[in-house]
């Protein structure tokens, strides 16, 4: 297949045009995450509005996307937040990228913003803008539904938005193949701004490795590590990631009622243990995954895929909720909607709060039910009026940090960078809580997953309560994500490999001249260009990497982690240190040298 | 007694979702006695070497038992160990 190219359209001049791929940024920047941000970087006017037509929108593969490389299906979508007002920079599996990759791109550049609702389609190399009229206010299944069947077409791949993007919530998610999401930071909500309501792929070339024969041994290698290791092996095909469920409640590190609690009494109930035993009716993999991480659901009236872990936990023990069907129920509503779950279990939990403190009033909430913790009919019923909009929804769309400040206490908004925060407490498990504050894009989990040696042991097991050694954990943990995520691979895969295999891939299957070694110099490049862009549009690190208040000066009430609060302030001077920035979090001159970034 | 809970296979294999176990004055001792009442199924399939299996998480009264004196760490009546396979997500 010929090599593939950088699709760059216009939507203010309904353009669309190819351009070569700049091999010198692939070789800074490997692909996906990284190769994007520095396109960003390099073209985005600082200032912009997110919601502008200035804003640029990019969908970007590694290079390995569209490969046999174990998990070789991800695409990443970057842009400016909406939510955040920083780096927005979101990772999605399914089949999408890896159909785009065989229809020749890399990357898709959306700039400027279309007269009228408008959807591209793109096949083998030729790509056009389509009328979206009658798409406009359909679900993302509705609306992946139809266009395949406007394409006459059921292999093609939809990557879209839903009312929730379209209207413009700043925690709408762009949703491909119908379950998988590039979920957070608002993603969504630029798309909608564009008035772009779709892209759909199709195409028939194949992968070509820079060393065919060297690949395939990397390859066995590598998918032997997989199958042996017991996380990749077996414990994510058997269970998924909700099986964490009950770990992180017994560790009590589980927040329960928007972190005013970190053990949840009725977790079991919605664990992963027991959507085996009820809900649960098959698995699903994203293309080239011998993992299979994904959970196939059903409930009476309605079937779809999920939840995960994070939305267990989002919808269930944040908002007191304990079971599955609500849970389940509010997941699927936001496939369809396009809604982040985090974000939006997070700001139900804020608006729980809210109202039961007598800060929502009861005439806000019109015909709706009160937003009390535990209630299901409200977890349900204003998952529902985010995803559309509507009433008191409508405000609860834009994240909790805008819900919590127009009611005059943003201390009830748990975000970072106005970011909800992911299913860990940091009060407990120290070093995740430093990624949660550091993350170039708002609260997360999977920028340095530390979870990994915190809890579960892997490659070592870590003191969950110590803050020793933490800063260089997360650096290493950061710089390599970054890698991963810029090569098209899953960063599940690094339960089982490590820096060598990576750069092995990239090597022999994308022609990257890459050790261990200098693959994390480059995942340190791509962090470091991140943190140049932050700073550029207004990042005040002495006020934006610190974790809530609640969470630096509540201790948590009961539980095994009984009494414990984070202490990031006292890592985070470490950990600029370690980068190679200065005491105010600012990279230095000689660190930017280093990296070849002016 | 101590109580015991399990998870995620470990569950499946033996069972039983948790029990209530005497003679066991030490993580070790605690494995042991499981070992003997649930038979091959716990000894084989969950501990699967007589030491101590990597692959699994203990936790005593919701801390590693790493951070609390590994295999030998002490065992009250009261306290609460708990047994999940390695898993993993995000
Ligand atoms: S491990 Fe899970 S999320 Fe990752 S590629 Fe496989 S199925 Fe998708």
């Amino acid at each position: 297949m010929e090599e593939k190219k950088v699709l760059r359209v216009n939507l203010t001049k309904g353009t669309v045009k190819e351009e070569p791929i700049n091999k010198e940024w692939m070789k800074q920047y490997i692909g996906g995450r990284g190769y994007a941000t520095k396109l960003l970087y390099e073209e985005l006017k600082k200032g912009t509005d997110p919601l502008s037509e200035d804003n640029i929108l990019i969908f970007a593969n590694g290079p390995l996307t569209g490969s046999s490389v174990p998990t070789g299906g991800r695409y990443m979508v970057v842009t400016k937040s909406p939510l955040t007002g920083l780096i927005a920079s979101s990772n999605s599996g399914g089949y999408w990228g890896a159909e785009l990759a065989r229809a020749g791109y890399m990357l898709i550049v959306v700039e400027g913003k279309a007269k009228k609702p408008v959807y591209l389609w793109i096949k083998d190399g030729k790509a056009e803008l389509r009328d979206a009229a009658s798409l406009w206010g359909k679900d993302t299944h509705q609306t992946t539904d139809a266009i395949l069947k406007e394409l006459g077409d059921d292999k093609v791949k939809v990557a879209c938005i839903g009312p929730a993007g379209e209207k413009l919530s700043r925690i709408a998610c762009i949703i491909n193949d119908k379950h998988r999401a590039a979920g957070r930071s608002g993603v969504g909500a630029v798309m909608g701004s564009k008035n772009l309501k779709a892209v759909a792929v199709k195409g028939s070339g194949t992968f070509k490795a820079a060393n065919p024969e060297a690949l395939k041994e990397t390859l066995r290698a590598g998918m032997q590590k997989i199958k042996e290791n017991g996380v990749t092996g077996e414990g994510l095909p058997t269970y998924g990631t909700a099986v964490l469920v009950n770990i992180l409640n017994q560790l009590g590190s589980y927040p329960h009622r928007n972190f005013q609690e970190s053990v949840h009494d009725e977790a079991e109930k919605h664990s992963g243990e027991r959507l085996a035993e009820t809900f649960l009716t098959g698995k699903s993999n994203c293309f080239a995954c011998p993992i299979g991480c994904g959970r196939v659901t059903a409930l009476k009236d309605k079937h779809g895929e999920g939840p995960e872990y994070e939305t267990l936990w989002a919808f269930g023990s944040n908002c007191g909720v304990a079971e599955l069907e609500p849970i389940i129920r509010a997941n699927y509503l936001c496939n369809e909607l396009g809604l982040d779950t985090i974000s939006a279990g997070g700001t139900i939990s804020a608006a729980m709060e809210l109202y039961e403190k007598g800060y929502i009033k009861k005439e806000e909430l019109g015909s709706g039910p009160e937003l009390r913790f535990g209630s299901e009919e409200a977890l349900v019923y204003w998952t529902e009026k985010m995803g559309k909009l509507e009433g008191l929804g409508a405000k609860m769309a834009q994240g909790s940090h805008r819900l919590c400040e127009s009611y005059g206490h943003p201390e009830f908004s748990i975000t970072v960078k106005k970011q909800e925060l992911p299913a860990y407490d940091p009060r407990g498990i120290q070093g995740i809580g430093l990624t949660f504050a550091v993350s170039n894009r708002g609260a997360c989990h999977v920028r340095g997953y530390l979870i990994s040696p915190e809890v579960l042991g892997i490659p070592e097991k870590l003191d969950p309560w110590a803050t020793e050694g933490k800063a260089q954990w997360a650096k290493i943990f950061h710089d390599l994500t970054a890698a991963i995520d810029s090569s098209g691979m899953c960063l599940f895969t690094s339960f089982a490999l490590g820096a060598d295999e990576y750069a092995e891939m990239l090597k022999h299957g994308a022609g990257l001249d890459l050790n261990a070694e200098s693959l994390l110099v480059t995942g340190d490049r791509i962090w470091n260009i991140e943190r140049l862009f932050n700073l550029r549009e207004g990042l005040d690190p002495a006020k934006d990497d610190t974790l809530p208040t609640r969470l630096l000066t509540e201790p948590i009430p009961a539980g095994p982690a009984k009494g414990k609060l984070s202490k990031v302030k006292d890592i985070i001077p470490e950990y600029y240190k370690l980068r190679g920035w200065d005491a105010k979090g600012v990279p230095t001159p000689a660190k930017l040298a280093e990296l070849g970034l002016k | 007694m101590t109580r015991v809970s399990f998870f995620g296979m470990v569950r499946d294999i033996i069972g039983e979702k948790e029990t209530q176990i005497a003679g066991g004055d030490s993580v070790k001792s605690l494995l042991q006695a499981l070992s003997e009442r649930y038979g091959v199924s716990f000894g084989e399939k969950v501990l699967k070497t007589p030491e101590r299996d990597m692959d699994l998480i203990l936790l005593l009264n919701g801390r590693h038992i790493e951070h609390v004196g590994g295999l030998s760490a002490p065992v009250k009546n009261e306290d609460h160990l708990t047994v999940f396979p390695l898993v993993g997500g995000g």
